[in-house]
């Protein structure tokens, strides 16, 4: 090979008016990329938690699915594989990006996908301790602009028996019956057949729980699912879209 | 810095600081570098000058675009080896083109028949050595090629190929053992 390639290479870069791109743009870059790391690792962190806890029948109160839009609710209580598919998606980007923007290539795959999982994993226990989500959506109606608070619901009635939601603290627990005292003080006689209710829903005395069914007679109430509530102190759930 | 008072034994460092204000800094940094990558691609993947010289030509003008993205934690010849080999992977994968017979020089194959020599402790003809290298798997010949070549230590190696160090120390030695296979006794 001639030794002008590099006066040939010269040539063409300022034939061209090729020119290094400009570290701003390469810094915009990076924090965008890192931005993008952060943001599924706290998705991943968020779905990954939620998997355990479906897997262990824990709170699933824990996410106020029932704040949601009906469908979004649907599909979150009665399709889990959603959780797990997304979270594996998230998981995949965040993993691509590590390898890209870090040196984790110096590490085996395994180190790094196990070190991943920890850290989604302790993210995700953090957010539920902390009640993070519960805070965020609490508090994200007074920052937005009045027009725009209808959206998240904070003026619609709370739900009422009437509705088909009955919820408050347990009081005794019978065979296929318990006795529940809701929010204003009423106390209600909760039916259910042990063959449709899952053994693992049963709450019991002075649990906070949330029953979907509907009023048999007065002051009796038959439930078809029955969860843990874990509202606010002292507050409501949050009412049904 | 003034391109005037950029002398060629300036660390690579600050050419790179200076190649970003001024082309001709640049021009140090590729007379310092592309023989060595041109025979690292010549070795590597037995491509034709032609072949060689485009993919050098475009590696030398990424490394160029990219100099504010340059990590001063490996040294910028780790860099160029990275930047390089991407850039021939993707050729080979865009072109389809399949490594040529024997482009390189008797001086070349002399080293390469020593290095292969000192990697499996037994003695062979050019002939054979050359067959052997040729039918490695890319994969095992990068990581030969890269260790007993290019004589680059695995902590570069890691950094160049992307991959664990154990990783690269089993694809090594793997190379070593189908080296071995391939070259019978008879061939001495």
């Amino acid at each position: 090979m001639n030794d002008d390639f590099s006066q040939r290479l010269l040539d063409k870069i300022e034939h061209e008016q090729i020119h290094p791109i400009p570290r701003s743009a390469i810094l915009f870059r990076k924090i965008a990329i890192w931005v993008l790391l952060l943001l599924c690792l706290g998705c991943s962190a968020f779905l990954g938690v939620l998997v355990v806890l479906a897997f262990f029948h824990i709170d699933l109160e824990f996410l106020r699915v029932s704040s949601l839009g009906p469908m979004l609710r649907l599909l979150l209580a009665y399709i889990p594989v959603v959780w797990l598919v997304l979270f594996l998606l998230f998981f995949c980007i965040e993993l691509l990006l590590v390898r890209r923007q870090t040196h984790a290539y110096r590490y085996p795959t395994s180190v790094i996908i196990g070190m991943m999982m920890l850290g989604a994993l302790f993210g995700g226990l953090g957010f539920y301790a902390t009640h993070l989500p519960e805070r965020i959506e609490s508090s994200l109606p007074g920052h937005l602009p009045p027009h725009i608070r209808p959206w998240f619901q904070p003026d619609r009635p709370l739900p009422r028996p009437e509705d088909g939601v009955l919820f408050g603290k347990v009081q005794t627990v019978q065979t296929e019956s318990f006795s529940l005292r809701d929010e204003p003080g009423h106390l209600w006689q909760v039916q259910f057949d042990s063959k449709k209710i899952d053994v693992r829903q049963l709450p019991h005395p002075d649990q906070d729980v949330i029953v979907e069914g509907h009023i048999e007679q007065r002051e009796v109430f038959r439930a078809d699912a029955i969860r843990p509530y874990r509202g606010q102190p002292g507050g409501p759930p949050p009412p049904r879209p | 810095m003034p391109v005037s008072a950029v002398l060629p034994e300036h660390s690579d460092r600050s050419l790179v600081d200076e190649a970003i204000r001024s082309p001709h800094a640049f021009k140090l940094l590729v007379d310092r570098y592309w023989r060595q990558l041109y025979a690292f691609l010549k070795r590597l993947y037995f491509l034709e000058h032609e072949e060689i010289e485009d993919i050098l030509q475009e590696s030398f003008l990424k490394i160029y675009r990219n100099l504010g993205a340059f990590d001063d934690t490996f040294s910028f010849s780790t860099w160029a080896y990275q930047i390089t080999r991407n850039c021939a992977i993707d050729s080979l994968r865009k072109k389809r083109v399949r490594p040529q017979t024997v482009s390189l020089s008797e001086e070349e194959w002399e080293h390469i028949l020593v290095a292969t020599m000192a990697s499996t402790d037994r003695t062979f003809t050019l002939e054979a050595t050359t067959k052997a290298i040729q039918a490695l798997p890319l994969k095992y010949r990068e990581p030969f090629t890269l260790f007993y070549l290019e004589q680059k230590t695995y902590e570069e190696m890691v950094d160049i190929l992307k991959k664990p160090k154990g990783t690269i120390a089993s694809l090594v030695n793997r190379a070593k053992v189908l080296l071995r296979e391939q070259l019978h006794p008879s061939t001495l």
